[in-house]
């Protein structure tokens, strides 16, 4: 019985041994050249000219126009505005306050608070946006005695915003300009 | 030899696998020497348009041994094996004074019987509304539902520092502008016979409404009120239009007649109510407020009243836009990957986003509600984008090169 | 044809096969066991202990020189059970051992005090119709009803209601027992998974409680004779058109190839759900 056993188990062992070796001919595989276009994507410049430019010119003039003058915090025309955020935040009331001061010093001078969004969301809803920022500022500075007549809000929402890739960028388009009739 | 009752069995087949229905278009024999440009070529417009409504997997037919024309040359056994279950064939004839007669027939090729044939007689003009219409045809034919290929869309592009209101074909061909501006256009709605558009415009340096003839090309000015004029929807009988006004300081919705009259406040929130769209049954509008702190979608008698809340998921839901049958609204959703064409199903109250891109705005539904169009961003760049009501089937429209956005897709069939 | 090349392989393959054959030969003489020690006997015998034992004695095919009482030869017939594995008719006795597990559903309406007898005898005479058909049609068989189990664990909710009565029908129809009952649930399964790939519920709206019921007369081959009969419709002529499609899509449908079994899908009623989830 044992012997039988071994026998076989020796027998299976040279079957094993005794496996052909069959080459295959594989055909070549056909090599595939794919060519991904790449596709350029053009990054505007987020830097275009914007018309209500809130950099005032650089020369210095001391020519007794206080709006003019890079010393003088009036030369300042942009508050800046949170994400989906109308209220003037604290480190902009001083220059709301200073505006308001020339205004009430000078009746017959008129400004133009225009209100902008950054382009996310929807449009009309960024035109509202816009809107109730300027209406926050007009607010402002009618607690310090500015009278309505001098003062125009319009919004452009985010008509006038860039094409933007970070926040840095978003937080620019989120603001007001205090535009002079002389501007 | 026992006698017993043969019981018919009753095998029960629940759902279904299929979701296309593969349709081969054989190219219709066109005139000797007809110089056609491809993309106005009858057969290739009939095919991309069924192509786009996601529900037919359009099948090439270039393979295929036979090339019939008539219905005596249709060999069915080849369609069989491609594994067809529809076959439109058709030729088109010159005609004298420049003319054509082009006619199909529209097969069932498992039954092997003809469905429908079609004639017409068209000038050269006509090619590209003609094949769209075919196309409604067939659609029609073996949904059920009515094909859009025939209907309008509008949209704004901006290019070289121009803004142009434009309205095209469905699938973006044939543009016309409508009116241009150094300024800003916005907003542009279309009226419900689809013959007028009201659309902002910011050349008078601020939002004001006019609406358009798009027939004789006459505009009125609808809204110039003290402050912005802006986001008209016309009512479903046309006779009216809800627009937002900024006159009592904040965003608020009114209602006017359509020819500037009869101004009527119909919200009367302390924050941001504007987008108002109104119902297909003109019994609500529907509306973006933020008077809950972010923005989000409500409802209320379009006659002013008490307003329900519809969206809840998430913190910033606008541009609401609702199908003709009343079913579903889809909206803007901001998701942490970005804005997000949305569709929530007005029943059951669930939401689902759509599409793979993720600066989206303006969606609007197609006629028959089974696609929405919107804007989206890409490279810095407004491209006009479709998605099938259930997500399946995306698309990109024919890119005008500009930066387009404000879609709105119109009911009006293209004359 | 054998090529140039090829010419000094083909040499060295014969020499490679005579050994392996050879070697297999030895393997088969050395470890194969012709004498059969059945040690299993002892179980067996507790099964039988009544009358049949004369009947037996022809039935039994490899001849069982064993020196022991008559008991043991009463349970020749089942003792081939071990030897399953080289021999393919010892394999549809498989089949008999489990129809047990099904007759339970037949036996009621039998005379109840005789379990044991009718059981014998039905196990005899499978065992002897089993004989004179061909191999490959037993063969068949226990494929078709092994199938059939499996199919059954794993499919078959909305059949399950006809699964009874279908049964116990064919069972009565044919003599060889249940295990048709599972071959006509396994082709009702495959036809109604084959027609439902093909089924577009885009085309049927969204209610759940659509139902679409058509009727249809097959051959053998499992085409579709003539066209499918609207029996019920959903009220949308888009979504009846579309099952229609699927079906004759489908074809040629999985029918059984007996002769006895197809002559129940003759005529077919197929029932849709398009918008339902089971």
């Amino acid at each position: 019985m044992k012997r039988n056993l071994l026998l076989s188990m020796l027998l299976a062992a040279t079957l094993a041994a005794c496996s052909s070796n069959v080459v295959k001919e594989k055909p070549a595989a056909p090599v595939v050249d794919s060519n991904a276009a790449q596709t350029q994507s053009n990054v505007s410049n987020a830097n275009a000219n914007d018309a209500a430019s809130t950099s005032p010119a650089s020369q210095a003039d001391s020519s007794g126009n206080p709006l003019k003058d890079p010393n003088n915090i009036l030369s300042k025309r942009s508050i800046y505005f949170d994400f989906d955020k109308d209220q003037v935040k604290p480190e902009y009331v001083p220059l709301v306050e200073a505006h308001a001061k020339y205004l009430v010093a000078n009746p017959n001078v008129k400004v133009v608070l225009q209100g902008n969004a950054d382009n996310r969301g929807s449009r009309e809803y960024n035109l509202s946006l816009g809107q109730r920022r300027s209406v926050a500022v007009k607010k402002a500075v009618n607690l310090l005695g500015v009278q309505d007549k001098q003062i125009e809000t319009v919004s452009y929402g985010e008509e006038k915003a860039h094409d933007c890739k970070d926040e840095a960028c978003y937080q620019q388009d989120r603001r007001v300009d205090i535009v002079y009739e002389n501007d | 030899m026992p006698v017993f009752a043969r019981a018919e069995l009753t095998v029960e087949v629940v759902g279904g696998g299929a979701q296309q229905i593969p349709i081969a278009i054989v190219p219709f024999a066109a005139p000797a020497g007809s110089a056609q440009p491809q993309q106005d070529n009858i057969t290739n417009v009939i095919g991309a348009d069924l192509r786009m409504s996601g529900l037919f997997r359009v099948l090439e037919t270039r393979g295929v041994a036979s090339q019939p024309h008539a219905l005596a040359e249709v060999k069915y056994s080849d369609w069989i094996s491609i594994q067809a279950q529809a076959l439109t064939i058709g030729t088109i004839e010159a005609l004298p004074a420049n003319r054509l007669k082009v006619s199909f027939r529209l097969l069932d090729v498992l039954k092997q019987n003809q469905l429908l044939a079609m004639e017409f007689t068209i000038t050269q003009a006509q090619q590209r509304a003609t094949a769209h219409k075919i196309a409604d045809i067939i659609y029609e034919k073996l949904t059920g539902e009515k094909g859009v290929f025939s209907t309008r869309i509008t949209y704004v592009n901006k290019e070289n520092g121009r803004y142009s209101l434009q309205v095209a074909d469905a699938d973006g061909f044939n543009a016309q502008t409508v009116v241009s501006s150094k300024e800003p256009l916005i907003s542009p709605s279309w009226s419900p016979d689809g013959t007028r558009l009201a659309y902002v415009s910011f050349e008078k340096k601020k939002p004001v409404i006019f609406v358009q003839s798009l027939v004789s090309g006459q505009r009125i000015v609808l809204a110039n009120f003290k402050g912005n004029n802006s986001a008209p929807a016309w009512s479903p009988d046309g006779t009216k239009l809800a627009i937002v006004l900024t006159y009592s300081a904040n965003s608020q919705v009114y209602v006017i007649n359509s020819d500037g009259t009869g101004l009527q406040q119909i919200s009367f929130s302390s924050g941001i109510d504007t987008e108002p769209e109104w119902s297909p049954d003109g019994a609500f509008i529907y509306f973006t407020s933020n008077r809950g702190g972010g923005p989000q979608i409500y409802r209320m008698p379009a006659s002013g009243g008490e307003a329900k809340r519809i969206t809840f998921e998430g913190s910033y839901n606008v541009s609401p836009h609702v199908s003709t049958d009343g079913k579903l609204l889809t909206f803007i959703k901001q998701t942490p990957a970005g804005f997000k064409v949305a569709v929530q199903d007005l029943m059951s109250g669930q939401v689902q986003t759509l599409g793979d891109t993720t600066q989206d705005e303006s969606p609007s539904f197609a006629p028959n509600g089974r696609m929405i169009l919107y804007a989206t961003h890409v490279g810095g760049r407004g491209l006009l984008a479709a998605v099938s009501v259930d997500g399946r089937v995306k698309q990109r429209l024919k890119d005008s090169g500009g930066d387009v956005r404000e879609p709105s897709w119109g009911s009006a069939i293209n004359q | 044809m054998i090529r140039q090349h090829e010419k000094d392989v083909v040499w060295q393959a014969g020499a490679f096969a005579v050994i392996v054959h050879g070697i297999l030969l030895g393997l088969f003489l050395v470890s194969f066991q012709w004498k059969t020690v059945q040690p299993m006997n002892v179980a067996q015998v507790e099964l039988w202990d009544s009358v049949p034992i004369p009947r037996s004695e022809p039935s039994p095919p490899p001849p069982e020189p064993s020196p022991q009482p008559t008991p043991p030869k009463l349970v020749e017939p089942v003792k081939l059970e071990p030897k399953v594995m080289p021999e393919p008719e010892p394999k549809a006795e498989i089949q008999i051992k489990k129809a047990p597990v099904t007759q339970p559903k037949v036996e009621k309406p039998n005379p109840k005090p005789e379990p044991v007898k009718p059981k014998e005898e039905k196990l005899k005479e499978p065992l002897k119709t089993e004989k004179t058909k061909v191999d490959p049609d037993a063969l068949k068989r226990l494929q078709q009803a092994l199938l059939a189990e499996d199919t059954q664990s794993q499919k078959h909710d909305a059949a399950k209601p006809e699964a009874s009565p279908t049964g116990s029908k064919t069972a009565q129809i044919t003599q060889a027992g249940s295990p048709n009952a599972g071959e006509v649930d396994k082709y009702k399964g495959l036809i109604s998974n084959k027609i439902k790939q093909h089924v577009n519920k885009q085309l049927c709206g969204t209610d759940k409680s659509i139902k679409v019921t058509f009727m249809i007369a097959l051959i053998p081959t499992g085409e579709v004779m003539g066209h499918p009969k609207l029996i019920k419709g959903s009220g949308m002529s888009s979504c009846d058109d579309a099952v229609e499609r699927a079906i004759l899509e489908s074809q040629p449908l999985p029918v059984p190839t007996s002769a006895d079994l197809f002559s129940q899908f003759r005529e077919l009623n197929l029932a849709f759900r398009p918008n339902d989830t089971n």
